[in-house]
C-alpha cells in the first residue's frame, strides 16, 4: 500500500469516524441541554443534578458496577435491533423476544433439574439456560421474519403484536403454571433458579457479572459476522440494496428470515442473561421498556456494534446515576426517560442537529474525494 | 370492505358473545347478556375506534403513524391533569373541569401529531422511527410528570394524588335509550357517542368532500396530486394533526371517561391495536370501527368472564381464559396481515416521504428578446425562444427554439436523452429554464408551476400517467378543480361534464369506472379529458404511444386528428418515425439537447428522419479483426416474457450467440430488451421458452446457477442492480463471487485476497479511485461502470458476457475503454450479447446484429452488410419493401 494512500485512508477513516460520531454526540449534548431546562422548570438545579447523575454513574466502584449491570441487557438488545437494521428490518419486538427468552431461561433454571430428576453440573446447566433462552427469543422473531419474507406482512406491526402476545402469555405463565409456589409470594414471578444455572459475579461483593463480558463478546461477534463473513456480507447487501442482492444471486427471503432469527437470538439472550446473571428469576414486568430503549440505543450507536456498546453504557449510566440525582435534587429519576427520548429525537431527526450546529457547510467541506478521478 | 371480511368480523363477534351467553344463561336471560355485552363492547372499543380513525387520517394522506399509542398516553395524562388543576387548584365544579380536560387532551394529541408531522414530512425522518420517537417521548414525559407532581415531597399536590373530579356522565339518548332491554346500548358516555359520530363524519369527509378526495389523492399518488396543483405537504400536515386530535380524544377516554385516575403505560398497547383495527378494516372508517368492535368484544368477554367466573367449569380454570381471550386481537391482526381473509390494500404512498420535484431558481434574468408583436396577434399559440437548461454534467437544452401553430400537430422527435422531455417540463412549469423565453399567444409568460401552465391553457399527458388508480374517472378528472354542493362533491355534475367532453371529442370514457381497472389506452384518454376539462388549448403528449398496442395507437391518432379539427394544438413527443409521419403536420428533430431541424412529412421520409435523429457526425470506430466464431454458448428458444403489468413484452424470441462473436441487439427502447436480458440472467421469470448456456439447460434456474455456468451481466441500471453504492470499490468487485474461494474460506471473507484482487483489477481496468476502500458512490459514472465491467469480465469461468446499455450516460473516454474491453473479450473466445439503443455502438462493436421490435426479433444481419438506414427502418418496424 503506497504511503500516500495510507495517509489518505487514515484521513478518510478519521473523517468517517468523526462524521459518524458528531451527530450522536451533539444529539446527546442537545438533549442534555433541553433536559436541563426541564429540570430547571421542575424546580431543580440542573448543574447539581448532572453532577449527581455523573457521581451516581461513575463516582464509586459500586457505581461503575451498577452502570455496567444496567448496560449489559442494553448491549444485547441494542445489538439485536442494530443487526436487524443492517438487514433492512425494523425489529420493534425485542421486548417480547427478551421476555420470552427470560421465561425460557428461568424455566430451564428452576424446573429442569426436577423434571430430569437429577442436578445438572454448572457447565451444562448454565449454558443450556442461556442457549435455550436465546433460541426461544429467536423463535419469537422467526415468526414475524417468515411472515415478512413469505407473505409480505409488515414486520413492524407483527413484532409489536408479538410483543403483546408475549406480554400476555408471560403474564399467564407467571401468574399460573410457573408462579413461585412459595406461600408468602403474592407477586407474579418464577421460583429462584438453581445455583447451577447462575452466572457468577465478576468481583465478590459487586453485582457486575459475567454477562457483561458475554455482551462485549457478542458485540465483537456481531461486528465479525457483519463485516468478516459471507453471511454478514449477504445481510448488509440485502439491507442496503435488495435489487443488487438479487442480481448477485443472494436468496433475499432466506436472508430476511435469518436476520430476524439472529436478531431475536440476541434479544432472547438479553433476557436469559438478566435471569441467570442478575435476578435469578423472572419477575413480571422487568422487560418493559427494553424494546424502545434498544431502538434508541441502536440508532444512537449508528447501528454499529461499537456504537451500540458505547450508547448502552451511556444509557446504563443515566439509568443508574438517576437514582443519585433524585436523591440530591428531588428530581424524579423518570426525567432520564425524557432525556433519552430527546436523544432519540435528535438522533433520528439529524436534520435538526445539522441545522442547529450549522453542520451542513462543514460536512460539504469535509468531502475529500470530490476532486478525485479527474 | 368486502363482504368476506365483514362476515369474518361478524362471525368472531358472534362467537365471543356466544361464549358469554353459554356460560351465563343459567343465571341471566341471553338477551340481557347480549345487550350488556354490546353496550360494553361499544364503550371499551372507544379508544380503539378513535385511534383507528386517527390512523386513517394519517395513512390516507400517506403518513404512517405508529405514534398513536404515545399520543393517547400523553393526552390521557394531560387531560386528566388539566381537569384536576381546574377542579382542585382553581376550584371549578367537576363538569367544566372535565370539559377543559377533554379539550386539553385533544390539543395534546394535536401537538404530538405536529411533532410527528414535522419529523416525517419536513425532516424526512423515517416515519416509523418518527412514530417511535413520539411514543418514547410520551412515555418519558408522562412518567416524569406523574412522579414529579404527585409523588414528590414539596410538589404542588404535596405528595398526594389529588381527588379527581370524577368521570364524564352517562348520556341517555332520547327515545332509543327508553326502549326495553336494548335501551341499555344507547346509554353511553359522551366520548363513546362522539367516537361513533366521528366514524360517520370521517366517512363523509373522506369519501364525499373535496378535502377527502385531495387527502386520498395525496396518499395514493403525491406526484399526481402535485401536478394538479395540490400542496402535498400542507395536506399531509393538516391530516396528521387531525389524526392527532382524534388520538387525543381517544386518550381522554382513559382518564376522563373510563376511570378517574392515571397510571403510567395505562394505554397498554391500545394505540397499536387500533392500527391493527385500521388495517383489518382496510383503511375505511366503518371497517375500522367494526374491527375495533371485534377487539372491544374480546375485552367485553374478558370483563364478563370475570363476572361469571364462578360458572366456568373447574377443569377449564387452569387456562385462565381471560388471558387467552386477551390474545385474540393480536393473533387476529397477524393472521389478517398474512392475507388470510383477502389482502388488505394500503394507500399506495404508504409511508414514503415525498420529495417535491426540484424547483431550480433562475439566477439569470431571461433575455427579453422576443419576436412577438405587442398586440399579441402572433402566428404561434406557443413559442419558445433560446431555451437553455443545464443539469449537473449535462446540457439538456441548448438554445432550443420551438413553435406551435393553432390547430396543428407538431411532432418533437429525438432519441432518449435528446432533451425533448426537459423542454416539455419547462413548458409545463416543472422546471425553470436557465435562459430563454416562452410566449403564449404572443405574450411573454413566466411559467413557475403546473398551476401557471394550466391557467395558460397548457395541458400535459405525462409518459407515466398522473392518474390515481383507485379513483373513478370523474374523480380523477375533477381532482384539483372540484365542484361541490354544500361541501359534498358534485360527482353527477362532473360525470355529466366528462360525458359531454368525451362525446364532443370522440373520447369514449365511462366517468363512473375505476381507473385502475381500465386498459392503458383508456387511461390515456382520461388524461386527455383531464386536460380538456381544465380548458387546455395546447396539449403536450409525452411519448403517448410507448405504452399502447397498435390498435390503441390508431385510436389515439384518430383522437388527435379530431382534437386538431376542433382547434386544439398538440405537441407530440416520440422517437417513433412511422408514427410521426402518420400523424404530424410538422416535425422538429432534437439531438443532444439541440434542435437539428424542422421539416414536414411531405418533405421527408423515414430514412431521412432516422439520419437526422441518430446523427452522422459521431461515429465511434473500434479497431477489430474479423470474428472467428466457434461453438454455440447461449441459445434462447421461443422465449415469452411478461412485464409487471402482465403484458407480453417479449413474444417468441429465439437466437444463439457463439463463442468469439458479438451479437448486437438493436432496437428502440422499451421493445422488450430489458425483460429479455432479465429473463436470460434469471432475474425475471418467463412464461414460455427454454435457454441453454454453455451446453447446459438453464431454463428457470436461479441467478447464481446461471452465473456459475459462466454468464456475466453488465446490467442496464447500474446503480440499482449493478452496485451497492455505499460499499467500497473492493466490496463491489466481489458482489457475485464473495462466497467463493479465494475470496471466502468457509464463512470467512479473505480480506487480504480481496484487497489484492481489487488492486489488480483497478490497475487492469483503469478504475480511477484513490483506494479500493473508498465508497463506490464517490466515483464518477464512468469509473462506476468500469468497476462493474471489471467485476463481470474478470469472472474466472466467464463464457458469456451480457452487456445491457454498457455505455449509457458515460463520457467518451470511458465509452472507448469499455468498447475495447468488449472486443478483447470476444477475441479471447467469449460470447458477447450486446444490447444497446445506440445504433452507433451496435454497429461499431457487433459481428451480427439482431433488431428487436415489439418483443420480437424482426431481422438478423451480419454487421458488415448492415446499413444505418436499413437498421433504422427495422427499428421503426418497417419491413423491407
Amino acid at each position: 500500500m503506497a504511503n500516500s494512500e495510507k495517509v489518505f485512508l487514515f484521513r478518510e477513516w478519521i473523517r468517517r469516524a468523526l462524521n459518524g460520531m458528531l451527530v450522536p454526540l451533539l444529539a446527546v449534548l442537545t438533549a442534555m441541554i433541553v433536559g436541563a431546562v426541564v429540570i430547571a422548570l421542575a424546580g431543580g438545579d440542573p448543574l447539581y443534578a448532572y453532577i449527581g447523575l455523573f457521581q451516581g454513574a461513575f463516582g464509586t466502584p459500586r457505581a461503575w458496577s451498577e452502570t455496567f449491570v444496567w448496560a449489559t441487557p442494553y448491549i444485547f438488545a441494542g445489538l439485536a435491533v442494530a443487526l436487524a437494521f443492517k438487514g433492512g428490518l425494523f425489529n420493534i419486538g425485542a421486548e417480547g423476544q427478551l421476555a420470552f427468552g427470560a421465561v425460557a431461561a428461568a424455566w430451564i433454571g428452576y424446573a429442569l433439574p426436577s423434571v430430569l430428576g437429577f442436578d445438572l453440573p454448572v457447565w451444562i446447566h448454565l449454558p443450556l439456560a442461556i442457549l435455550i433462552g436465546s433460541l426461544i427469543g429467536a423463535l419469537w422473531a422467526v415468526i414475524p421474519g417468515a411472515l415478512k419474507a413469505y407473505t409480505g406482512g409488515h414486520e413492524v406491526i407483527n413484532t409489536i403484536m408479538m410483543n403483546y402476545i408475549a406480554l400476555n402469555l408471560v403474564s399467564f405463565l407467571l401468574n399460573g403454571p410457573m408462579k413461585d409456589p412459595n406461600p408468602q409470594n403474592v407477586v407474579a414471578r418464577t421460583p429462584l433458579i438453581a445455583e447451577s444455572a447462575r452466572l457468577p459475579v465478576l468481583f465478590e461483593g459487586y453485582r457486575i457479572h459475567w454477562g457483561l463480558l458475554i455482551a462485549l463478546f457478542m458485540a465483537f461477534a456481531v461486528w465479525w459476522l457483519l463485516w468478516k463473513t459471507t453471511l454478514g456480507y449477504e445481510i448488509r447487501t440485502v439491507g442496503t440494496n435488495p435489487d443488487a442482492a438479487r442480481y448477485a444471486g443472494i436468496r433475499v427471503q432466506r436472508i430476511i428470515v435469518l436476520t430476524m432469527t439472529l436478531s431475536g437470538f440476541l434479544a432472547g439472550m438479553a433476557g436469559a442473561i438478566e435471569v441467570t446473571g442478575l435476578n435469578y428469576r423472572h419477575e413480571l414486568g422487568f422487560s418493559i421498556g427494553y424494546g424502545f430503549d434498544a431502538i434508541a440505543i441502536a440508532l444512537l450507536g449508528k447501528t454499529h456494534p461499537l456504537g451500540v456498546v458505547l450508547a448502552s453504557i451511556l444509557f446504563g449510566a443515566m439509568r443508574n446515576g438517576g437514582t443519585r440525582m433524585q436523591f440530591l435534587t428531588q428530581i424524579p429519576v423518570d426525567v432520564i426517560s425524557v432525556i433519552q427520548a430527546l436523544i432519540l429525537l435528535f438522533v433520528a431527526a439529524d436534520a435538526i442537529i445539522r441545522y442547529i450546529y450549522r453542520i451542513r457547510a462543514r460536512e460539504e467541506r469535509l468531502v475529500l474525494t470530490s476532486g478525485w478521478g479527474k | 370492505m368486502d363482504w368476506k371480511r365483514f362476515a369474518f368480523i361478524f362471525l368472531i363477534i358472534v362467537i365471543l358473545f356466544g361464549v358469554v351467553v353459554l356460560i351465563g344463561k343459567s343465571q341471566v336471560p341471553p338477551i340481557v347478556i347480549i345487550t350488556s355485552m354490546f353496550a360494553t363492547t361499544i364503550a371499551v372499543a372507544t379508544p380503539l375506534t378513535l385511534g383507528s380513525l386517527s390512523g386513517i387520517y394519517c395513512e390516507r394522506a400517506g403518513v404512517v403513524n405508529i405514534g398513536i399509542e404515545g399520543m393517547m398516553l400523553a393526552s390521557a395524562f394531560f387531560g386528566w391533569l388539566a381537569s384536576i388543576y381546574m377542579n382542585t387548584i382553581f376550584g371549578y365544579p367537576p363538569m367544566p373541569s372535565l370539559i377543559v380536560g377533554v379539550i386539553v387532551a385533544i390539543l395534546t394529541g394535536g401537538l404530538l401529531a405536529l411533532l410527528h408531522a414535522a419529523l416525517s414530512i419536513t425532516f424526512k425522518v423515517d416515519q416509523i422511527i418518527g412514530g417511535t420517537v413520539v411514543n418514547i417521548l410520551a412515555i418519558g414525559i408522562t412518567g416524569f410528570l406523574n412522579r414529579q407532581l404527585f409523588f414528590e415531597k414539596g410538589s404542588i399536590f404535596g405528595g398526594n394524588v389529588p381527588h379527581a373530579p370524577g368521570t364524564l356522565p352517562i348520556i341517555h339518548i332520547p327515545l332509543l335509550a327508553d326502549l326495553p332491554i336494548v335501551g341499555r346500548i344507547f346509554e353511553q358516555k359522551p366520548i363513546a357517542i362522539t367516537a361513533v359520530l366521528l366514524v360517520l363524519i370521517t366517512h363523509y369527509v373522506l369519501f364525499y368532500t373535496r378535502w377527502g378526495l385531495r387527502t386520498r389523492a395525496v396518499g395514493e399518488h403525491p406526484r399526481a396530486a402535485d401536478t394538479v396543483g395540490i400542496n402535498v405537504y400542507f395536506m399531509r400536515y393538516v391530516n396528521v394533526i387531525i389524526g392527532g386530535l382524534m388520538a387525543g380524544l381517544g386518550g381522554a377516554y382513559f382518564t376522563l371517561e373510563s376511570v378517574p385516575s392515571f397510571e403510567p403505560l395505562m394505554t397498554n398497547g391500545r394505540g397499536f391495536v387500533s392500527l391493527a383495527a385500521m388495517i383489518f378494516g382496510n383503511w375505511t372508517p366503518f371497517g375500522a370501527w367494526s374491527s375495533a368492535l371485534v377487539f372491544g368484544a374480546s375485552q367485553a368477554l374478558q370483563i364478563n368472564l370475570q363476572f361469571f367466573r364462578a360458572l366456568i367449569p373447574e377443569q377449564w380454570a387452569f387456562l385462565q381464559i381471560s388471558y387467552v381471550v386477551g390474545l385474540i386481537p393480536y393473533i387476529l391482526t397477524m393472521l389478517i396481515l398474512t392475507g388470510i381473509v383477502g389482502r388488505t390494500i394500503p394507500p399506495a404512498a404508504d409511508g414514503v416521504p415525498y420529495e417535491k420535484p426540484p424547483k431550480v431558481k433562475t439566477p439569470v434574468e431571461m433575455a427579453e428578446t422576443g419576436t412577438a408583436t405587442a398586440d399579441g396577434s402572433s402566428e404561434w399559440v406557443l413559442e419558445a425562444r433560446g431555451i437553455t437548461k443545464q443539469f449537473p454534467g449535462v446540457l439538456a437544452n441548448d438554445h432550443v427554439d420551438f413553435t406551435l401553430r393553432k390547430g396543428e400537430i407538431h411532432a418533437l422527435l429525438g432519441e432518449n436523452g435528446a432533451g425533448k422531455t426537459t423542454l416539455m417540463n419547462i413548458l409545463y412549469g416543472l422546471y425553470q429554464p436557465d435562459s430563454g423565453q416562452i410566449f403564449v399567444n404572443g405574450k411573454p409568460v413566466h411559467i413557475h408551476s403546473p398551476k401557471d401552465s394550466i391557467a395558460l391553457g397548457i395541458g400535459m399527458v405525462h409518459q407515466h400517467f398522473m392518474l390515481i388508480p383507485v379513483f373513478t374517472v370523474a374523480e380523477n378528472v375533477m381532482l384539483g378543480t372540484e365542484t361541490t354542493r354544500f361541501t359534498r362533491l358534485d360527482r353527477r355534475f362532473v360525470a355529466q361534464q366528462v360525458r359531454d367532453l368525451s362525446h364532443r371529442y370522440g373520447l369514449d370514457v365511462d366517468p363512473e369506472a375505476i381507473v385502475g381497472d381500465l386498459p392503458v389506452g383508456v387511461q390515456q384518454r382520461i388524461e386527455i379529458v383531464k386536460t380538456l376539462y381544465r380548458n387546455a388549448q395546447i396539449l403536450i403528449l409525452d411519448e403517448p404511444t410507448a405504452v399502447l398496442t397498435p390498435q390503441e395507437t390508431e385510436e389515439l391518432f384518430r383522437i388527435m386528428r379530431d382534437l386538431k379539427e376542433r382547434g386544439v394544438s398538440i405537441i407530440f413527443i416520440t422517437h417513433k418515425l412511422k408514427e410521426v409521419l402518420a400523424v404530424a403536420d410538422r416535425i422538429t428533430v432534437m439531438r443532444n439537447g439541440r434542435v437539428v431541424g424542422t421539416t414536414t412529412p411531405a418533405e421527408t421520409d423515414e430514412a431521412k428522419l432516422a439520419a437526422m435523429m441518430v446523427g452522422r457526425e459521431v461515429i465511434l470506430r473500434v479497431e477489430k479483426a474479423p470474428a472467428q466464431p466457434k461453438e454455440e454458448v447461449l441459445r434462447v428458444e421461443d422465449l415469452h416474457v411478461r412485464d409487471w403489468r402482465g403484458l407480453d413484452v417479449v413474444r417468441g424470441v429465439s437466437f444463439s450467440v457463439r463463442a468469439g462473436e458479438i451479437l448486437g441487439i438493436a432496437g428502440v427502447q422499451g421493445n422488450g430488451q430489458t425483460e429479455l436480458v432479465e429473463a436470460i440472467t434469471g432475474l425475471r421469470s418467463y412464461t414460455h421458452g427454454r435457454i441453454w448456456l454453455n451446453g447446459a439447460e438453464v431454463t428457470h434456474k436461479p441467478v447464481r446457477v446461471i452465473t456459475e455456468q459462466g454468464a456475466a451481466h453488465i446490467p442496464e441500471d447500474r446503480q440499482r442492480h449493478g452496485l451497492v453504492l455505499p460499499y467500497t470499490v473492493a466490496d463491489n468487485l466481489i458482489l457475485n463471487s464473495y462466497y467463493r474461494a479465494p475470496f471466502a474460506r468457509g464463512w470467512v471473507l479473505q480480506h487480504a485476497t480481496i484487497e489484492a484482487f481489487a488492486r489488480h483489477l483497478m490497475a487492469q481496468f483503469d478504475v480511477r479511485a484513490p483506494s479500493p476502500f473508498v465508497a463506490v458512490s464517490t466515483l464518477s459514472g464512468g469509473n462506476q461502470q468500469k468497476v462493474i465491467v471489471a467485476r463481470e469480465l474478470s469472472h474466472s469461468n466467464v463464457k458469456l458476457v451480457i452487456a445491457n446499455q454498457p455505455t449509457r450516460g458515460l463520457d467518451v473516454g470511458s465509452i472507448e475503454y469499455i468498447h475495447r474491453q468488449i472486443v478483447e473479450m470476444r477475441d479471447r473466445g467469449i460470447a458477447v450479447l450486446l444490447v444497446s439503443a445506440e445504433l452507433d455502438e451496435i454497429m461499431a462493436l457487433s459481428d451480427r446484429i439482431a433488431v428487436m421490435y415489439r418483443g420480437q426479433i424482426v431481422a438478423t444481419v451480419d454487421a458488415d452488410k448492415a446499413t444505418r438506414q436499413q437498421l433504422g427502418l427495422w427499428m421503426a418496424g418497417v419491413q423491407e419493401k
